[in-house]
């Protein structure tokens, strides 16, 4: 599914136009040839405005290719999630340049199968793992897990030799905060009927995102708008209007798993909406702002992250809702990886919930990072599509 | 079975012998007769002292059928732990009596399929959901477990409008240590060698834990002991001298997963040591007295439960330690349900534990309820004892 016309801009014009990581690693390269300690970090609930706080920069480290599964199947059990067995094949094989070039990991206790995986790298690098609660509508959660991210910077205080001030932690909260807003501006353009991003651009620039400061983000933010404006202005769009749009959720995708995203795409649809960490869920909300307490600021935010981790995961039905209004998609499709358990049960309810209270089809599909299953797949998307 | 008579009574010699099943059907329907609450519980991190201090019944829910499952997987997924799929099931068909009978069910954290498939079950009965922390080893562990379990008290409060008192749960841990000598005392026959006690047996004992007190328990422990005195004495065992021995590890065995335990006995092993949950595991654990806060006493003993949700769970490595050097085995065997990741995952440093530490053969079988691979498991086992 291309664009309407021929050449279009990409929307970060620079050499690594199709290569998310590269810029990200050179990002972090500079970062730390300027004196910066790298933080590793594997999940979106790694309190960002904390690492930032104290001089760091974040790494999101590798978890998302096929080629290093088979090494880390030397110790895992194969029926696992492949972005836990890639992620450890990497480290067994030291092939993730953003691992090599981390001074500590962050790590928390989301799922059984990176909790116990965590055990197994923790005499590579200081790693601190966090013990996330799981029922963040308690009351205590909150106190708890603002608890553990004081310990976090704590950590991370040693381990760097910096300190971070709850100042700094009130500042980069703000430039989170700025941060997000401008991200939703863009997945606007992504709103749009039709839209006039293309997934991939929605996915490089939010890559980027996550790891840089909010400053070093402005001069690519102000021309991916004024590209963003000019498509509009040429009535540059992504599709047609006739094309499906989709709003995928579930797991994490990108790497080899990102076949699911170019699958929907060659069978016709619009991808508008990425439900998950790996696209639109770390940009939707905002940290509250002079609090006077900001890590009880930021642990708040990230307790609100609907991840399938927390039970009961209410807030995720609720993030859909706003997000079927907002992207107003024609199907949903679940992406869960293979044996992850808590995303595999949870889109029971997610089934449930996007065709009673949205009478939206919904279709789940259970992939791992091989290319097996593609043209299954491709089989099952195109059937969905032909009974729209 | 060795010596000189043929049949050997059971070192249970009541009308219950033949039907351990129908004992506890009738204690809990003797006890609910008389006005007690039955409390239906899954995971050995309840703390069933909270329970008995309100003159309620804790109450083991039905998991361990292979019956059930097809029904689960209607909503579940396949590809998980039979044991959640056959609770489940067991809900979903109302095929089990325990759960009918229990006016709450409490549910742990402890993995995320369980956690999972809670929030499927919660609206059935009054559900409570306990938050358990994942770093046993963390500082601050242990308060945050006494908030739960003190959140757990006072939904038992609520629920059964009764109070719960100090003094009340201070007798019950007694109660608990009192049973958890004798049961531990009783173990001390399967170190004999040879062995006067069969695995059968050992599971039977154990099943008298939760339908007794300490003082009926200290009466049937009586007969037990002058039983497999007698035994002892005429030179009654089971297998040979020379039967390889066998502790069994991992996850909970029982029902149709007790096929493995079958399966060792066939190959000509004899089972000296049961570390799961449904075995031993339990049993060594004391509970601190005379605290003046049995909440936190109570608290801090089952955080002692070297559960593989536990990270890092260094205290199994310990009391597999204990267990090798009281049982004296001469092959370890770790069972983990199928997609049971962090026991699956953990099996990887108990196999490097026991190797390099005890220098003795280990084999894991990965397994569900069905009997597709009861063939391939015994061709394992035969292997494992012709290479010792």
């Amino acid at each position: 599914m291309p664009f309407n016309v021929a050449d279009v801009e990409p929307i970060i014009n620079d050499e690594f136009v199709g290569e998310p990581n590269k810029r990200a690693l050179q990002y972090i390269q500079t970062k730390r040839s300027e004196g910066m300690p790298v933080a590793g970090i594997y999940c979106g609930y790694a309190p960002m405005e904390v690492i930032r706080a104290v001089g760091a920069v974040p790494a999101i480290l590798c978890a998302f290719a096929n080629k290093t599964i088979a090494a880390a199947e030397a110790v895992l059990p194969a029926n696992l999630c492949p972005l836990i067995k890639s992620s450890y094949g990497f480290i067994a094989t030291d092939t993730c340049p953003f691992f090599a070039l981390s001074d500590a990991i962050v790590a928390e206790t989301t799922c059984d199968g990176k909790k116990k995986m965590f055990e197994l790298i923790s005499h590579y690098k200081p790693m601190f793992v966090m013990d996330l609660p799981q029922l963040p509508d308690e009351k205590e959660a909150e106190a708890n897990w603002a608890a553990m991210i004081t310990k976090l910077k704590g950590f991370m205080e040693e381990t760097f030799g910096n300190s971070g001030s709850p100042a700094r932690i009130e500042e980069e909260i703000k430039a989170t905060n700025e941060k997000n807003r401008l991200m939703n501006r863009f997945f606007d353009y992504a709103a749009k009927k039709p839209p006039v991003l293309k997934w991939s651009e929605a996915y490089e620039l939010a890559l980027l995102a996550q790891i840089a400061y909010t400053r070093d983000l402005h001069p690519i933010f102000e021309k991916v708008f004024k590209q963003l404006e000019e498509r509009e202005m040429k009535g540059v769009c992504y599709g047609t209007g006739s094309s499906p749009r989709v709003l995928v959720t579930g797991c994490p995708v990108g790497g080899d798993s990102a076949k699911v995203y170019k699958i929907i795409e060659e069978a016709g649809g619009v991808i508008v909406a990425m439900d998950a960490c790996t696209g639109m869920k770390p940009f939707l909300s905002e940290i509250e702002e002079d609090t006077g307490d900001p890590i009880a600021a930021v642990a708040r935010r990230y307790l609100q992250l609907p991840c399938s981790c927390m039970t009961p995961n209410m807030r995720r039905l609720n993030e859909l809702d706003k997000m079927i209004a907002r992207f107003r998609p024609d199907v949903v499709v679940e992406v869960v990886l293979h044996a992850c358990h808590s995303y595999n049960i949870e889109a029971y309810k997610i089934m449930n919930h996007a065709k009673n209270k949205h009478s939206l089809p919904y279709l789940k599909i259970e992939t791992d990072y091989s290319d097996g299953d593609v043209e299954q797949i491709r089989t099952r998307v195109e059937a969905l599509f032909d009974s729209l | 079975m060795q010596g000189d008579v043929m049949e050997v009574p059971h070192v249970i010699n009541d009308e219950y012998v033949a039907d351990p099943v129908r004992r506890v059907h009738d204690y809990l329907l003797e006890k609910r007769d008389q006005g007690a609450h039955l409390v239906g519980l899954y995971c050995g991190y309840a703390p069933v002292e909270l329970i008995r201090a309100m003159d309620g019944v804790p109450v083991s829910l039905c998991s361990s059928s292979r019956r059930t499952i097809p029904a689960a997987e209607a909503v579940l997924p396949a590809n998980l732990c039979p044991m959640i799929k056959s609770s489940f099931g067991f809900i979903r068909t109302n095929g089990c009596l325990l759960y009918e009978l229990s006016e709450a069910v409490i549910g742990e954290t402890t993995c995320d399929g369980k956690k999972k498939m809670f929030e499927m079950i919660a609206h059935i009965k009054p559900t409570h959901i306990m938050d358990l922390p994942q770093l046993p080893d963390d500082g601050e562990v242990l308060l945050r477990w006494t908030g739960m379990v003190r959140k757990l008290k006072n939904f038992l409060e609520t629920v059964f409008q009764v109070e719960i008192t100090d003094d009340r749960l201070e007798d019950e841990i007694r109660e608990t240590n009192k049973k958890n000598s004798l049961m531990d005392r009783f173990f001390d026959y399967a170190a004999c060698h040879p062995v006067p006690v069969h695995w059968r047996e050992l599971y039977d004992v154990i099943g008298l834990d939760p339908v007794t007190d300490s003082d009926e328990l200290q009466r049937h422990m009586e007969g037990i002991t002058s039983r497999l005195d007698k035994r002892v004495d005429r030179g009654i065992f089971f297998g040979y001298h020379d039967s390889p021995r066998v502790l069994v590890s991992g996850c909970p065995i029982g029902g149709d997963a007790a096929k493995v335990l079958q399966i060792i006995e066939e190959a000509g092993g004899v089972i000296v040591a049961l570390e799961a949950c449904s075995g031993m595991k339990g049993y060594s654990i004391r509970i601190e007295e005379g605290t003046g806060d049995p909440l936190t006493a109570v608290a801090e003993a089952t955080l002692k439960i070297p559960c593989s949700c536990m990270t890092p769970n260094g205290r199994r490595l310990d009391m597999l330690d204990e267990l090798i050097v009281r049982f004296k085995p001469d092959v370890v065997i770790d069972v983990v349900l199928h997609a049971c990741h962090a026991y699956n995952m953990e099996s990887y440093k108990i196999m490097n534990h026991v190797k390099a530490h005890h220098g003795l053969p280990i084999l894991k079988i990965e397994t569900d309820y069905s009997d597709g691979d009861v063939e391939q498991i015994r061709t394992r086992v035969e292997a494992l004892f012709d290479s010792l």
